[in-house]
């Protein structure tokens, strides 16, 4: 019985990662442009949000697809031509909701979350 | 084994993996896996030991292509509620625009014969913007922009030469008391323009059956998936990502 609970809850934590993953690669481009190699190693680098480096890239074509980002080729002086990404202005609205409702919500579980953990220890 | 044949084993089981995946995405994602490899190992990771930690951190290429094929889910409005009707307008404007593009593009593509008979450098000219059009949408895979392309190719000599020649011979006969129907010349040109026209109509018609908008592509089929395995939490954006699809 514990142990269903328990598949259960690294299922959520599976299922909110990938939920927040695309804002977390907006937020990455809150301040600036960045070239995809780079955004995918500094997004892989973050504790335990992706599992390899490799599954962002389709997350990034569908960022694209959507209108959120937008990407330029530039040429580089080391190996091939980069896409750069940066925010378009739906990617900004869409991350400025998220990073409202994000705070809204971490809040209210840790509330609980705390509340639940002075009741248990005493 | 060396290292170019450790990246194409890598590579090559990657292209195995994608093969679900519709061709354009499949290319766009081998692309980028093969630049990122490329890209690190112009950085640093050139090699041996380097190499095979790069690829370890790209992580199994099966998992790649299944998160390329769970992208085709919607996730914007997964958490924050208002985002869908952010990503709206180009959803909405969008497809209209697209539509009226691409009947352009299928019409130049296939339909600037018909200009022949007038000046055969105007149906030139629409047939090569109708090709630009086609190759550049968003709309079709790979093989339906070969097919049109080819079809339009095709008709520009065969087709508008035929129709050259029957205006020809009409204008040559119109004089007579049948007119050009008498020939049999033209008779058979107008049995083999018959023919092109139906088979031009029929790639125009296949063309323009195309789905619009691609990004919403298998959206039916993860929408029941997922709905059937995740938790009610997970489930809950579905309904309103498949409705904005169907719209």
């Amino acid at each position: 019985m514990c142990c269903m609970v328990d598949g259960e809850a690294s299922n959520l934590v599976a299922q909110m990662r990938r939920g927040v993953l695309p804002f977390c690669v907006l937020a990455m481009l809150g301040d600036g442009e960045r070239y995809g190699f780079e955004l995918v190693r500094a997004l892989a680098s973050v504790d335990g949000l992706v599992t390899g480096e490799g599954t962002i890239y389709p997350l990034l074509a569908r960022l694209r697809r959507q209108g959120l980002v937008e990407t330029t080729w530039r040429e580089s002086d080391a190996g091939p031509p980069r896409r750069y990404y940066r925010l378009a202005p739906s990617g900004r609205a869409t991350l400025a909701e998220f990073t409202g409702s994000w705070r809204l919500f971490r809040d209210s579980v840790d509330g609980l979350l705390q509340v639940g953990e002075k009741g248990g220890s005493t | 084994m060396n290292d170019d044949d450790l990246v194409a084993g890598y590579l090559g089981r990657l292209v195995q993996a994608a093969r679900q995946l519709p061709p354009d995405r499949r290319a766009e994602l081998i692309d980028e896996i093969a630049d990122h490899i490329e890209q690190a190992r112009a950085v640093s990771e050139a090699s041996g030991p380097g190499l095979q930690d790069l690829l370890r951190r790209l992580g199994e290429p099966e998992a790649i292509a299944a998160a390329a094929s769970d992208s085709a889910g919607d996730f914007a409005g997964a958490f924050a509620q208002p985002a869908p009707a952010i990503t709206q307008p180009p959803a909405g404007r969008g497809p209209r625009r697209q539509r009226w593009l691409d009947m352009a593009a299928v019409m130049l593509t296939l339909g600037s014969v018909l200009l022949a008979p007038v000046s055969f450098v105007l149906a030139l000219l629409g047939w090569a913007v109708g090709i630009v059009m086609l190759l550049l949408s968003s709309r079709w895979p790979r093989r339906a922009k070969v097919l049109g392309a080819v079809t339009g190719t095709l008709a520009l000599p065969l087709f508008g030469g035929l129709l050259a020649t029957l205006a020809k011979t009409w204008y040559w006969r119109q004089a007579g008391p049948f007119g050009w129907q008498t020939g049999t010349g033209p008779f058979i040109s107008t049995i083999l323009v018959t023919a092109a026209v139906v088979a031009v109509t029929l790639v125009g018609v296949r063309l323009l059956r195309y789905p619009l908008s691609q990004p919403a592509g298998p959206g039916p089929a993860t929408t029941a998936g997922r709905t059937a395995t995740g938790p009610a939490a997970a489930a809950a954006p579905e309904p309103a990502a498949s409705a904005r699809a169907s719209r």
